[in-house]
């Protein structure tokens, strides 16, 4: 990841710098210009011509850039130095609207300005030449500026409002194609996520009036703990309102339906709602939840945890056997995604600070694993028309570039070392043996093995088999078909470079991340400090 | 360094194959070629660090590391990666790599008309498996043993399916989900052995003694590397991948990777001694008898199966399979009765050794008699088949008498179902014999191709034989005895030549009266040694329609399922929508019934009228308070 492109030894020279009053400032209104950023570009997208396509570019990439620039400062300040950059304005009496960069909101952020530069090249070469581009970039910036917000909200009431802005600009996205599919799609989501965000809005609300504006602090707030030993009752019904709400978006079983559904938008879309904006978000809202607000030890005092971790291991399992049932390929991987997200949720409930280090480690690690399956899935759709699992065979000789990706991707799901997906799975399973439910690790390894029965046949018949024959032609000459099957392998076709170089980027990543957990500032060792911050 | 190199050279050359299919079509077949033939060459990192390694503090061969000893640690790679080299590690590092290298040679030290269709695919394959298998041997952490555990097996897949054929397919997807299955199970069994303190392999048997699930870890390890050892009943990928296989890699399929196996019980699997006597250690040790037996089972019964097998390479397979049960027995031993666990560790790695290099000799002479069975080369061909055959079969001076021998002695008192062990072990190489010569017999009535020029092929196979023969002594001479580890070579007085001689030539006399018999016709029409009667891969064929019934009825019990709760919420949502037609339409009702002047006027006087009668009420009950 970018983050461990920081050189360390400039550490003290660093802290000298930041100690500086003015300077002091200035990362204070970091936070604040992260999300302005986006917003601006959003606002710059919008009045633009569709025919347009420099200026909009530019604005787009440069915006991406920024942030990804932005981000990887912080992460020295932050983490090396303890800084905690905050920035907040009056909002209603008593509530403010607080920004503030935290090592959780830099964990991720960082996926979010990373993943959004690569998924905007991905969007600029997957729309050339379709209508609305104006319109859809500017929603896709409006979407990360919901994400950058939620990532930085430093309370509950902020985290609230970026949460809500997502549901309403992602709408726009979904529905990009404007078919009745589409449609259809988009209206189911909204339903969706409107219920959630009622039910959060609720929960914040009766949480604000008890206990005030709640700020996230490490290791719980301490209004939270306070009303949670007063009225158990009460904590416990706001926890359940605000996991409900928080678990549409996260698609955690029964609040999943949309996920699905939601496939049909464009595939930069789904790769990005998948891997970082909407599901992640939801999450992302669970682990502040339970981790942030409530403290992960009154969370467990209220006895809270057990129940939405059973609902997350039974997720796990109903997700992959989804999985194994779709024949259609980015049906396959949405389910793939509820199965997988609830690894997160399992990870911050299990109440160890290895499996909290499996859980937040996890929402990097599956987000730039299954941001590749949904490019090359785009990619497959777009290049060869290849949209089903059963039309995947060979497609390894036609396309080996986003072939590779894919199966380093699909390997990296299972779990296989050395990729990412390893390294959470490992975690996780060693946080569940050291906690109170070791009977997780056998969830875990059921999972492995569903991922690997609706990953594997792909990858294999990807690399190993000969590519589907128009049927007539090819049941006549079967016989020699099969002595020169060479012959009858179609020929490689040309990969677009802008669509090919992101998926071939986060594949990298996916194993570079695995390989060197164990470096400063890699995903792992910022994972170990959250966590270490969580358990206090 | 070396251990680096050994990883990184293979990888270099993998990674070139790779890329070079990104160059246009003429140079990608120049620079492939060119890598190809330099293939064998980058195993040779992995000899010299075998020849030249030392090994620190003595211990134990399967006890883990040693400190002081040749050694690598990459802390920033994984969770921090930590290779060494111990005994068992070195002795089937060196065997590994000859047969890697052979196998290079193999495919790639050939002309261009000779060579194998896609033959950089192929020799990328082969690397992947060596670092792999290498990885296996050197790996002193727990997760860089999964690692290299995990690459090693996937790699082979893409060896097995190498030809395309629809039963490489199926040899392949057997494979690959027995190996998933395997993964799985190691997967799990060295979380909890990390989990208590086995992160490190040097305390890995250790953790699994004291963690509070030993008997669940040391079950899903004997099962995890039971497949890759090919103990039955998880043996019924064998037979079918190394007939589907090129014949190099069957080769290095057989010789190494299903040594992985063994690497995996002997790193990982504790005696029953260290526990305090109670449930674990009874556990442990049934666990052990269970192993034996099975050991002992499948040393004998494939020796029926494959008999019955007209491929030469499927009856290989089961030839390995009896072998690798003769291994099995020796580490079940080891498991039982830990005073004997370093003399079987050992044994069973000695026995490898020599079972590696001459089962690999034979795998890689089976396309050598085919293109080299004609005119006076047929000699060299004929000679070295059956040395390498009296060699697996264990005849006096041959290293499998080196390894009979020493296994023999290491298991001496322990007795299985009233026989000991010691006496059951010699009528292996009974069996082994009769397989070898229905071996030689296919062999012998194989067709031959016309005889080629000698090329990498040839002189690959002659190094191997030579290897069968001269390196399982030197290994155990120098890397076992001289180091003052138990072994128990044996002498040459008679009555050691007559032990290892008799088994034999009743193998010989078990097979000659056989082959009479069926010259005669006298045999039962259902034993024709076609595999028609028992099918390669034996039980494989039972549990695919097990298998196929299973899936066909769930399949429909699921279906039904699925329609069930289909229908719920197909009724729960019609009910939100009847409730909200309802809804809907009786407030619009109202809405249009307020809307009209009279009943608005209506409702404002109800409104008014209940406004004062309930502000009556309240003042009277008030004042009734008040007076109270």
């Amino acid at each position: 990841m970018v983050t461990q492109l920081m050189p360390t030894p400039a550490g003290s020279a660093l802290a000298n710098l930041l100690e500086h009053p003015v300077v002091e400032r200035t990362v204070d209104v970091v936070p604040l210009i992260m999300v302005l950023l986006s917003l601006t570009a959003a606002i710059a997208i919008f009045p633009l011509r569709d025919a347009q396509r420099g200026v909009r570019t530019t604005v787009n990439l440069l915006a991406a850039v920024a942030k990804v620039g932005l981000i990887a400062a912080l992460v020295p300040a932050v983490v090396g130095e303890g800084l905690r950059p905050e920035f907040s304005m009056p909002f209603l009496p008593g509530i403010d609207l607080v920004l503030r960069a935290d090592p959780m909101a830099l964990f991720f952020g960082g996926l979010s300005a990373l993943l959004w530069l690569l998924t905007t090249i991905y969007a600029i070469g997957y729309l050339r030449g379709t209508p609305h581009q104006s319109r859809f970039f500017g929603f896709f910036s409006l979407c990360v500026t919901a994400t950058v917000g939620i990532s930085f909200a430093g309370n509950l009431v902020t985290f609230l409002i970026f949460y809500e802005m997502l549901t309403l600009v992602t709408y726009p996205l979904v529905a990009h194609w404007g078919n009745p599919a589409s449609l259809r799609a988009a209206r189911i989501y909204l339903r969706y996520a409107m219920g959630g965000g009622l039910a959060v809005l609720i929960g914040v609300v009766w949480l604000t009036m008890y206990a005030g504006a709640v700020d996230f602090a490490e290791g719980g707030a301490e209004g939270v703990a306070e009303l949670s030993e007063r009225s158990p009752g009460v904590a416990t019904v706001i926890f359940v309102l605000l996991i409900c709400g928080l678990g549409v978006k996260a698609a955690l079983f029964p609040l999943h339906g949309w996920l699905p559904h939601a496939m049909v938008a464009p595939a930069p879309v789904s790769a990005l709602l998948h891997a970082v904006a909407v599901v992640k978000a939801g999450v992302f809202g669970i682990v502040r939840v339970i981790d942030d607000v409530y403290g992960i030890s009154v969370a467990d005092e209220l006895g809270v945890l057990t129940p939405v971790l059973v609902v997350a291991c039974f997720t796990i399992v109903y997700g992959s056997y989804q999985a194994l049932r779709q024949n259609d390929l980015k049906k396959r991987l949405a389910y793939s995604t509820v199965s997988q997200v609830s690894y997160v949720v399992l990870g911050v409930t299990l109440v160890t600070e290895l499996a909290t280090t499996g859980g937040v480690v996890h929402l990097v690690h599956q987000g730039i694993m299954k941001i590749t399956l949904f490019f090359c899935a785009g990619l497959f759709a777009e290049v060869v028309r290849v949209k089903a699992v059963d039309q995947m065979r060979g497609l390894g000789y036609r396309m080996p570039w986003a072939s590779a990706a894919f199966t380093i991707a699909a390997f990296g799901m299972i779990g296989l070392p050395p990729t990412a997906g390893f390294i959470s799975k490992w975690q996780l399973g060693q946080g569940a043996i050291a906690s109170d439910h070791p009977w997780v690790l056998w969830v875990l390894i059921a999972s492995s093995l569903l991922n690997a029965a609706y990953f594997l046949p792909v990858v294999y018949g990807m690399w190993f088999r000969d590519p589907p024959q128009d049927s007539e032609s090819a049941r006549q000459d079967s016989g020699a078909a099969q002595q020169g099957s060479s012959e009858t392998r179609s020929v490689q076709v040309r990969e677009p470079l802008m669509l090919a170089v992101p998926a071939l980027c986060t594949a990298g990543f996916s194993v570079v991340v695995g390989l060197a957990a164990a470096v400063p500032f890699s995903p792992l060792s910022l994972a170990e400090y959250i966590a270490e911050g969580v358990f206090g | 360094m070396l251990i680096a190199l050994t990883f990184l050279l293979p990888l270099c050359a993998a990674t070139a194959l790779v890329i070079s299919g990104a160059a246009p079509t003429a140079l990608r077949a120049r620079a492939r070629r060119s890598v190809v033939i330099a293939a064998p060459l980058t195993v040779a990192p992995a000899v010299a660090l075998a020849l030249t390694a030392t090994i620190g503090t003595p211990e134990a061969p399967g006890a883990g590391t040693a400190s002081g000893g040749t050694s690598l640690e990459i802390p920033w790679l994984l969770f921090g990666t930590h290779f060494a080299v111990d005994y068992s590690g070195r002795a089937l590092l060196l065997i590994g790599a000859l047969l890697y290298a052979a196998a290079l040679m193999a495919v790639g030290w050939l002309k261009l008309r000779h060579a194998e269709r896609s033959a950089a695919a192929l020799t990328a394959f082969l690397l992947m498996s060596f670092i792999g298998n290498a990885g296996v041997y050197l790996a002193a952490d727990t997760v860089s043993f999964y690692l290299s555990f995990a690459v090693m097996s996937f790699s082979a897949a893409g060896l097995v399916v190498h030809y395309r054929s629809p039963a490489a397919h199926r040899a392949t997807s057997i494979y690959l989900v027995m190996s998933v299955l395997s993964e799985t199970a190691v997967l799990a069994a060295l979380m909890i052995t990390v989990a208590s303190g086995g992160m490190m392999l040097s305390d890995a048997p250790a953790a699994v003694s004291a963690s509070d699930h030993t008997g669940l870890v040391v079950g899903l390890l004997l099962f995890g590397f039971g497949v890759k050892a090919g103990t039955i009943p998880l043996h019924v990928w064998l037979p079918l991948a190394h007939p589907a296989a090129p014949p190099a890699a069957s080769a290095v399929l057989s010789g190494a990777m299903v040594k992985a196996g063994l690497v995996g019980w002997l790193r990982f699997v504790p005696s029953a001694e260290p526990l305090p006597a109670g449930d674990d250690a009874d556990l442990l040790a049934t666990l052990g008898w269970v192993l034996l037996g099975l050991a002992l089972t499948g040393a004998f019964a494939a020796v029926v199966a494959g008999v019955l097998q007209n491929d030469p390479k499927v009856v290989l397979a089961y030839s390995t399979i009896s072998q690798m049960g003769f291994i099995a027995a020796l580490v079940a031993v080891g498991m039982i009765e830990s005073e004997l666990r370093t003399a079987t560790s050992v044994a069973a790695v000695i026995y490898a050794v020599h079972h590696g290099l001459a089962k690999g000799a034979l795998f890689l002479g089976v396309p050598v008699l085919k293109h080299y069975g004609r005119g006076p080369v047929k000699l060299v061909v004929g000679a070295g088949l059956a040395i390498a055959a009296l060699a697996v079969a264990g005849a006096p001076l041959t290293s499998g008498a080196l390894g009979k021998y020493v296994s023999k002695e290491a298991v001496a008192g322990i007795s299985f179902a009233g026989t000991e062990v010691e006496y059951l072990l010699p009528f292996v190489a009974t069996g082994s014999t009769v397989l070898l010569m229905r071996f030689g017999w296919i062999l012998r009535h194989s067709e031959r191709d016309p005889v080629r020029a000698p090329d990498g092929e040839l002189v690959s196979w002659l190094a191997v034989v030579v290897a069968a023969v001269v390196v399982p002594w030197l290994v155990e001479r120098h890397w076992f005895t001289a180091e003052g580890l138990p072994v128990s070579p044996p002498g040459w007085e008679a009555a050691t030549l007559w032990d290892a001689s008799w088994p034999i030539l009743l193998g010989l006399a078990l097979g000659t009266a056989v082959w009479w018999l069926s010259a005669r016709g006298s045999l039962p029409a259902a034993a024709r040694a076609d595999g028609g009667l028992v099918p390669p891969g034996d039980l494989i064929v039972a549990e695919e329609s097990v298998v196929r019934v299973v899936r066909a009825r769930s399949g429909r019990v699921l279906d039904r399922g699925h329609y069930l709760t289909q229908r719920t919420a197909r009724a729960w949502s019609s009910a939100w929508g009847w409730l909200s037609a309802v809804t809907r339409k009786s407030s619009s009702r109202l809405e249009s019934r307020l809307t009209s002047w009279g009943s608005s006027g209506t409702a404002l006087l109800l409104v008014l009228g209940l406004l004062v009668v309930s502000g009556a009420l309240l003042s009277t009950a008030s004042s009734w308070a008040g007076w109270w």
